[in-house]
């Protein structure tokens, strides 16, 4: 059975084996990110848009990470809401739904990775920091959004 | 629409150089980052740009294999809104001037 089910108004996600545990925990890994100064992940989630120009860049900062912030508290919202309802099994996703978790997915396997400090491609094979837990979240992720995307460029198609 | 006009004709086309900065265009940068998906960012570049699968995935393989690929050119303002919708993304997008 797949985690996701494409329907032509909806998908059905169906949580299984550690997927509510590995998501409330992505959840937490998010809420925490920038607590702690120098957080690696922190830097990884705010990218400059003009890295050579610090007038040009302060001034899109000024226009843009206010909303960014908001668009991205709106999508962990959704996500918290999607995983209160998957507690009780499988739940139908809306469009800006599916689009949430796959944003906020993205957003903390990017700050895990930061976190464990990939900087090179090959950081998924072997048995490369099989042990640690950080790890072991990333990779659970990696495969739950691996199985998301498919959905949703399946669905894009249609 | 309206109707047609004589307009004057032109004898003193501006240099390039003498165009204001919202005239130029901006190169929209998408830089590697080993965590991302492939699939993810093909997806994200179908998402944000309309581009077929075939031209997404070229893009995105570029950004693999070569650290980073322009993704798309534009006067500032549309530059910086595909700026920060690459962002919300979570992509690695930088803007630089063309």
């Amino acid at each position: 059975m797949a985690r996701f089910k494409v329907l032509p108004d909806r998908i059905e996600m169906r949580p299984m084996g550690d997927d509510l545990l590995a998501l409330s925990l992505m959840q937490e890994l998010l809420a925490s990110v920038g607590e702690e100064p120098d957080d690696p992940a922190a830097g990884r989630l705010s990218v400059a848009a003009y890295p050579q120009d610090g007038d040009a860049q302060s001034e899109y900062e000024r226009l843009m990470n206010p909303e960014l912030d908001r668009q991205r508290r709106m999508d962990r919202d959704a996500v918290a809401s999607v995983l209160q309802a998957a507690e009780s099994g499988t739940v139908d996703l809306t469009a800006p739904e599916a689009e949430a978790l796959l944003m906020v997915l993205n957003e903390a396997r990017l700050a895990l990775g930061a976190r464990l400090g990939i900087v090179d491609d090959g950081w998924d094979s072997g048995d490369r920091r099989a042990s640690d837990p950080v790890a072991l979240l990333l990779r659970y992720l990696t495969g739950y959004q691996d199985d998301l995307v498919r959905a949703l460029a399946k669905r894009f198609e249609t | 629409m309206p109707a047609a006009t004589i307009a004057p004709e032109r004898t003193d086309a501006p240099e390039v150089e003498d165009r204001p900065d919202h005239d130029r265009g901006w190169n929209v940068v998408v830089w590697n980052d080993p965590v991302n998906l492939m699939s993810y960012v093909v997806l994200v570049f179908r998402r944000v740009f309309g581009y077929s699968e075939d031209k997404a995935t070229r893009l995105m393989l570029e950004v693999h294999h070569e650290g980073r690929s322009i993704v798309n050119t534009a006067p500032r303002e549309k530059a910086e809104i595909d700026c920060y919708t690459l962002h919300r993304y979570a992509l690695w997008a930088t803007i630089e001037r063309v």
